[in-house]
C-alpha cells in the first residue's frame, strides 16, 4: 500500500504542469466566483434608461431619486427601446410621459410608462421595485399625508409574455452548463486517447492531412453536444413547461451554433493539456469559468462592472442572450443573424487556436 | 526506380543527434531490413521515411515522391505498422480496419475484399467479429499488421514487428511479411533480433549509434569478417591479459566481455588446440568451449565493438 502511495505521489511531482495547474485553476475560479457575488455599493447601480418627456419638476425630482439607486441614463423614446429590445443592454427603461408634473402636482394619479425586456424578469422586479421606493419618496416629500399617485403602465418591448418562470430563468442556463461540461470533457479526452491507444501516428500520417482528422473528430462532438442540449430543453419543456420559442427552425439552428464554440473550447483544452490529467483542470476551470461569465448561473448585471465588460465578449453569454431571444421573447429567426455570427465566430476562432496547439505538439516535427 | 532514396539524413531532438548523415537506397519489391540495437536510431528513420517526423536534415524520396515535399502523395504509397499497437480497443477487429480502409480512401466495393484478404493473412478471420480489447496481445500484433496492409501500400514499413510476440504469432507474422514479399511489396523491417534478419531480409543495414556502419546481402556483410568461425568460451574467471591468445597464429580478433572470450579465427580446430597447449592459464579456466560458424551477431560485434544486447 505504501509503495502504490509513494509511487502515485512520485508520477504526479512528474506531471508538473498537471499540478500546477490544479493549484492555479481551483484558486482563479474561487476568486472569480467570489469577486462575482461580492457587490460593493458602488458598483450595485442597474442601468436604466430614462425618457423625460415632461421636462418638469416632478419628473426631474424622480429621476435624482432613482439616481440614488441606478445609474439613470437620459435618453430618447427611440434609443430607449433600443437599449432594451435590441441592445439587451437593460431589463426596462422608464418614459415619463407629457404633463407628468402638471397632473401629479394637480393631484391627479399620473401614468408612468415602463418599457420591459420580461426575458429579464430578475432585473425588472427590481426596478419595479425601485419605483415604488421612488414613488413614497416623492409623495413623502410633496405631501407627507399624500396617498401613492403613481400608476405603471408595464409595456413588453421584446415579446408579448409577462410573466417568466423559474424554470424558464434556470433551465437554459443549467443545460448550457452541462453541455459545456460533457461537451470540453469529451473534446479534450477524445484527442487524448488516441495518443493512449496508440492511433496517433497512423492518424498523422494519414494522406488528406491531420487538421481534417481533426476536425472529423470535433464534427462528432458537435454532434453529441447538440443532441444533449435539445434532449436538456425538451425535457425541460415537457418536465416544467418551459417555451421553446416561436420556430422550432430557429432553435435547432441556435443550438448548433451554441455548441460549436464549445467544442472549440474543447480543442483548446486538449492544445493546452501535455497530458491526459492536466486536460481536468483546464476543462474544469473553462467550464466554471463559462458559466460564471456567461451568465449561466445568475443573470450578469449582478456582478461587478468590470466582470459585466468581460461577460459580454464571452460567447456563453451571447449563447444564452440566444436562448432567451427565442424562448422568453418569443423571438425567431430574425434574433438569429447577430447572435449566431458572435457564435461562429468565437467556435472558428478556439477551434483553429485548439488545432494550431495541438497540431504543433503532435505533428510531423 | 528505387522505393526508397535516403540522402544524407540526419535527425536531431534537441542536442541528440538521433540519426546521423545516412544514406541508402531500398529497391523495390525487396523486404530490406534496419538491423541495431535499442537507440540504434531505427525507429527515427522509420518515423522521417513515413512523414511522420520531419528530418533536420537532408531528404527521404518514396517512389520519387519527396517526403518533405508532396508529403500527401508519399503518404499514399506506404503504411507503418507503429511498434505500439495502434487501435482501437472498443471496435471489433473488422470495424478497425474498415476505418482505415476509408481514412485512405480505400474505395468502397474494394474496402471488404481487402479487409477479407487482410484478416485472412494474419489468420485472424474467426476473430474478426470481436472487440479488440479481448484479444491477445499476439493477436493485437497481428491485427496491428493487418491494419498497415488493407490500405494497399505499395511500401510497408514494419517497426519491430514481434516485439513481446508469442512465438505462434511470430510464426504469424513472418508468414504474412514473406506473402507480402511475393505479391511484390517493398517492406522495411527493423528488428534488434539478428535471427529474424537473417532469415526473413534480403537486404540489411546495420546501425548503430545513428549511422549505417554496413549495409547489404547478408552474405555481403559475412563477407566482411576476415573470420570464417567464432571460438566462444566460458571461462571460470576472466584473463589477466590477452596478448598470449592474441598472438597464437590464426587468430584474427579476441574479444572478452565478462569471463566470456571470442576468438574470430578461419582455422577453428587448429587455434582451439593451440589455446589449450600455449596458454595453460586458459585452459585451467574454461568452463564450456563452443565453435559457431561466422553470424550475423559476429559481424555486428566486429563493427560496433559490442553486443546487440548492449
Amino acid at each position: 500500500m505504501f509503495a502504490v502511495f509513494l509511487k502515485d505521489l512520485l508520477m504526479l511531482r512528474r506531471d508538473r504542469g498537471a499540478l500546477f495547474i490544479s493549484i492555479i485553476v481551483p484558486l482563479l475560479m474561487i476568486t472569480t466566483i467570489a469577486e462575482a457575488l461580492h457587490r460593493s455599493k458602488d458598483e450595485i447601480k442597474m442601468r436604466v434608461p430614462v425618457v423625460d418627456e415632461d421636462q418638469g419638476p416632478v419628473s426631474r425630482t424622480f429621476i435624482n431619486l432613482l439616481a440614488e439607486h441606478a445609474e439613470v441614463q437620459l435618453v430618447t423614446r427611440a434609443e430607449a427601446e433600443a437599449i432594451v429590445r435590441d441592445y439587451n443592454k437593460a431589463a426596462a427603461a422608464i418614459v415619463f410621459p407629457e404633463h407628468v408634473s402638471k397632473n401629479y402636482l394637480q393631484g391627479r394619479t399620473v401614468e408612468i410608462l415602463l418599457l420591459t425586456d420580461p426575458a429579464r424578469n430578475t432585473e425588472l422586479e427590481q426596478v419595479k421595485v425601485m419605483l415604488l421606493l421612488m414613488d413614497n419618496r416623492a409623495a413623502a416629500l410633496a405631501d407627507p399625508f399624500a396617498e401613492e399617485r403613481m400608476s405603471l403602465k408595464e409595456v413588453s418591448l421584446t415579446g408579448n409574455r409577462y410573466d417568466i418562470t423559474a424554470f424558464e430563468q434556470t433551465v437554459p442556463g443549467y443545460s448550457l452548463m452541462f453541455v459545456l461540461l460533457a461537451v470540453i470533457f469529451g473534446t479534450a479526452m477524445a484527442m487524448h486517447d488516441e495518443r493512449g491507444w496508440g492511433t496517433l501516428p497512423r492518424l498523422l500520417i494519414a494522406p488528406g492531412g491531420f487538421t481534417w482528422i481533426l476536425v472529423g473528430k470535433l464534427l462528432v462532438r458537435i454532434a453529441v453536444g447538440f443532441g444533449q442540449l435539445l434532449l436538456l430543453l425538451l425535457f425541460g419543456h415537457f418536465a416544467f413547461g418551459i417555451s421553446l420559442g416561436p420556430s422550432p427552425v430557429a432553435l435547432l439552428l441556435l443550438a448548433l451554433v451554441i455548441v460549436f464554440p464549445i467544442v472549440g473550447l474543447g480543442m483548446l483544452a486538449a492544445g493546452l493539456a501535455r497530458t491526459r490529467e492536466q486536460t481536468l483542470p483546464i476543462g474544469l476551470g473553462f467550464v466554471l469559468g463559462f458559466s460564471c461569465l456567461g451568465g449561466l448561473w445568475w443573470p450578469p448585471w449582478v456582478t461587478p462592472v468590470w466582470m459585466q465588460n468581460v461577460s459580454s465578449v464571452v460567447f456563453t453569454t451571447w449563447a444564452m442572450q440566444g436562448l432567451h431571444d427565442l424562448m422568453l421573447r418569443n423571438r425567431g429567426f430574425e434574433a438569429l443573424p447577430l447572435t449566431a455570427s458572435v457564435l461562429v465566430a468565437n467556435g472558428l476562432a478556439l477551434t483553429a487556436v485548439g488545432l494550431l496547439l495541438f497540431r504543433v505538439r503532435y505533428s510531423a516535427r | 526506380m528505387p522505393a526508397v532514396v535516403i540522402q544524407n539524413l540526419r535527425r536531431s531532438f534537441g542536442a541528440r543527434e538521433a540519426v546521423r548523415g545516412i544514406s541508402l537506397e531500398i529497391e523495390e519489391g525487396e523486404i530490406f531490413g534496419l538491423l541495431g540495437p535499442n537507440g540504434a536510431g531505427k525507429t527515427t528513420t522509420i518515423s522521417v521515411i513515413s512523414s511522420r517526423i520531419r528530418p533536420t536534415s537532408g531528404e527521404v524520396w518514396v517512389y520519387g515522391e519527396a517526403v518533405t515535399g508532396n508529403v500527401h502523395a508519399a503518404r499514399r504509397l506506404l503504411n507503418v505498422a507503429p511498434q505500439e499497437e495502434a487501435l482501437y480497443p472498443s471496435l471489433t477487429g473488422e470495424e478497425n480496419l474498415y476505418f482505415f480502409t476509408r481514412l485512405y480512401g480505400v474505395p468502397r466495393r474494394e474496402r471488404y475484399r481487402r479487409i477479407a484478404e487482410a484478416l485472412e493473412l494474419v489468420q485472424l478471420t474467426p476473430r474478426k467479429d470481436d472487440p479488440v480489447a479481448t484479444y491477445s496481445g499476439g493477436m493485437r500484433r497481428r491485427l496491428n499488421l493487418a491494419a498497415s496492409l488493407v490500405t494497399g501500400p505499395r511500401l510497408l514499413l514494419l517497426d519491430e514487428p514481434t516485439v513481446g510476440v508469442d512465438p505462434q504469432s511470430r510464426a504469424h507474422i513472418f508468414d504474412a511479411v514473406r506473402h507480402l514479399r511475393a505479391q511484390g511489396m517493398t517492406i522495411v523491417y527493423t528488428t534488434h533480433y539478428l535471427e529474424e534478419a537473417e532469415g526473413l531480409c534480403e537486404r540489411i543495414a546495420i546501425m548503430d549509434e545513428g549511422q549505417v556502419v554496413a549495409l547489404g546481402t547478408l552474405s555481403e556483410l559475412l563477407a566482411r569478417s576476415h573470420a570464417n568461425e567464432v571460438i566462444e568460451l566460458k571461462l571460470s574467471e576472466p584473463p589477466a591479459s590477452l596478448e598470449a591468445v592474441e598472438r597464437l597464429e590464426g587468430v584474427l580478433r579476441v574479444e572478452l566481455a565478462g569471463t566470456e572470450l571470442r576468438v574470430f579465427t578461419s582455422r577453428a580446430q587448429r587455434v582451439l588446440a593451440a589455446l589449450c597447449t600455449a596458454t595453460p592459464f586458459l585452459d585451467q579456466s574454461i568452463v564450456t568451449t563452443k565453435v559457431t560458424p561466422i553470424n550475423l551477431e559476429n559481424v555486428f560485434i566486429e563493427l560496433t565493438g559490442k553486443a546487440m544486447r548492449d
